[in-house]
């Protein structure tokens, strides 16, 4: 029988038993090898082994050459910090949002949002024509809850609030009586660069419980529009004074493109109109509520843990998405160093 | 022979006090990594150095050494080894090991020529091995660890310690053949 297995084997026994074992020449020639191999280690000198034996009796005392070093735990702290540094970044920027469309679900301490905030759309201004020559389309939804016995009084201010702003009521609805839950629903117009104080004055009316504030951005369209106006309104005053000179069918023919672009500077006409109505003024969405009872009802904590919940899993969810890509990273970072460390070291082996 | 090896293998055991238990592990120890560190670097002065940081490290260490991870004697030899690689790469000494005074009173007559002829053809033959073959001979024969704790030095699994092993001394029998 033989084999490498063989062969370790009759090495491990030469050297346990510290002589020559095996019959087979090949295998004796491997034991006598290892015997000789071993035979052959160095050994430390009377004086150094000496030195040694002091300086392990008093404990190696300290190091001789000192190198300085960052302590074990410094490259885990930074890293964990760093980790930390960006999830709160990421937190902060979701938070502050960055979106067209703002949605808060319950507002009850917050006072209402600067909605001529840059951030919240391309454009930004508290007016239709906002820096930069943009238009943009706004709307907000706002719920508001008050005591039965104040809805009324809600409803009327809701009006008022549209009025002193300027603005109008285009629809609404209220519903005070005994029967069913009370509440209401109004839609106002109101100009835009009036938008944040009217959305302010309504959140007064009662408690906020939700805002919902959209923003579309209507530049393209409202130049297409103005640049077709633009031509067609050039295009039929040069044909009118070329109908002056002209006649016959050829006149004929002049009139009959002046219809039809009378019929398109109409029509452009009314766009127009529609898209300075929707960015010019602003759309308020009211929903005024019953307060059921006050926030310590059963109803309202499960609607808060809820809430937090969601909350809580939102955020983790974004914690997640910056830690894990970082945690791979910073693993393969920490094989490739390892691996590298290694080859350096023992480079000299290669 | 260094008898250090036929020694069974110490558990550390938790009423014994670290220092304690360190000083064990440096009696069972010191010649055997002293021998090791000496085949690697081949520079006696060179070995003994290394050998004293070797031990010097692994005491202010000796908190972090945890037994799941392989024998105090594997722990000890992969900090002995580090040490002398990076003396090896520091000062890139390849100078041959310097030989003992050789003790001519010790040997018999008969047996010195031979024993000299042998210990010089195995020398020779180990210096036509690769520097990795070498150092694995060294773990094993200088250092007497067994293959799991080679292993554990080496990063390598028992089992291609074993297949690495028979391999090279096969080599080195062969070129110990060669040139007898």
């Amino acid at each position: 029988m033989t084999g490498p297995e063989t062969d370790l084997a009759r090495i491990e026994a030469a050297l346990s038993e510290g002589r020559v074992t095996a019959d087979d020449p090949r295998e004796r020639e491997l034991q006598e090898l290892a015997l000789a191999l071993r035979a052959d280690s160095p050994e430390p000198g009377l004086a150094f082994a000496s030195t040694m034996d002091r300086r392990m009796a008093e404990g190696f005392g300290k190091p001789r050459r000192a190198k300085w070093s960052l302590p074990s735990f410094f490259l885990p702290a930074v890293a964990g910090a760093a980790v930390l540094i960006l999830v709160a970044v990421v937190a902060i920027s979701s938070i502050g949002g960055g979106h067209d469309t703002v949605t808060s679900a319950d507002f009850k301490d917050a006072a209402p949002t600067d909605l001529s905030a840059p951030s919240a759309t391309p454009s930004g201004g508290g007016s239709a024509l906002a820096a930069g020559g943009r238009h943009v389309e706004r709307s907000v939804d706002l719920t508001i809850s008050t005591p039965a016995d104040k809805l009324q009084e809600a409803a009327d201010g809701v009006g008022t609030v549209a009025e002193s702003h300027r603005g109008f009521v285009l629809t609404s609805h209220v519903n005070t009586g005994d029967q069913g839950s009370s509440g209401g629903t109004f839609t106002l117009r109101v100009p835009q660069r009036e938008l944040q104080a009217t959305v302010a004055d309504i959140s007064e009316l009662g408690h906020l419980r939700g805002r919902n504030e959209t923003g579309q951005d209507m530049t393209a369209p409202y130049n297409d529009v103005q640049d077709k106006l633009g031509n067609a309104l050039l295009e039929r005053r040069t044909l009118k004074l070329k109908l002056r000179h002209t006649k016959g069918a050829k006149a004929d023919a002049i009139r009959a493109r002046v219809a039809t672009l009378t019929a398109a500077i109409g029509s452009l006409n009314g766009r127009m109109h529609e898209l300075k109505q929707r960015t010019v003024y602003s759309t308020v969405n009211v929903t005024l509520e019953e307060q059921k009872g006050e926030s310590g009802g059963v109803g309202a904590a499960w609607d808060d843990a809820q809430r937090t919940l969601e909350g809580m899993l939102t955020f983790s969810l974004r914690a997640l998405a910056v830690i894990l890509p970082l945690a791979l990273l910073a693993a393969l970072a920490a094989l490739g160093t390892r691996s590298l460390r290694r080859r350096r070291r023992e480079a000299p082996l290669l | 022979m260094n008898e250090a090896i036929a020694e069974p293998m110490m558990r550390v055991t938790p009423e014994r006090s670290a220092g304690e238990q360190f000083e064990a592990l440096y009696q069972r120890t010191f010649p055997r990594v002293y021998a090791y560190v000496a085949s690697m670097l081949r520079d006696r002065s060179a070995a003994e150095e290394v050998t004293a940081q070797a031990f010097e490290r692994a005491y202010r260490k000796r908190a972090s050494y945890r037994s799941g991870r392989g024998s105090p004697e594997a722990w000890l030899f992969g900090i002995a080894r580090h040490a002398a690689l990076d003396e090896l790469r520091r000062l890139k000494r390849r100078a041959p090991l310097e030989a003992d005074p050789e003790d001519l009173s010790a040997i018999a007559p008969e047996d010195h020529a031979e024993g000299v002829v042998r210990r010089e053809t195995v020398r020779a033959a180990l210096a036509t091995l690769e520097p990795r073959d070498r150092d694995l001979v060294a773990l094993k024969f200088q250092a007497g660890l067994s293959n799991a704790e080679i292993g554990r030095v080496l990063a390598m699994t028992e089992s291609n310690v074993g297949t690495k092993l028979h391999r090279t001394m096969e080599k080195l029998r062969r070129a110990c053949n060669d040139r007898a």
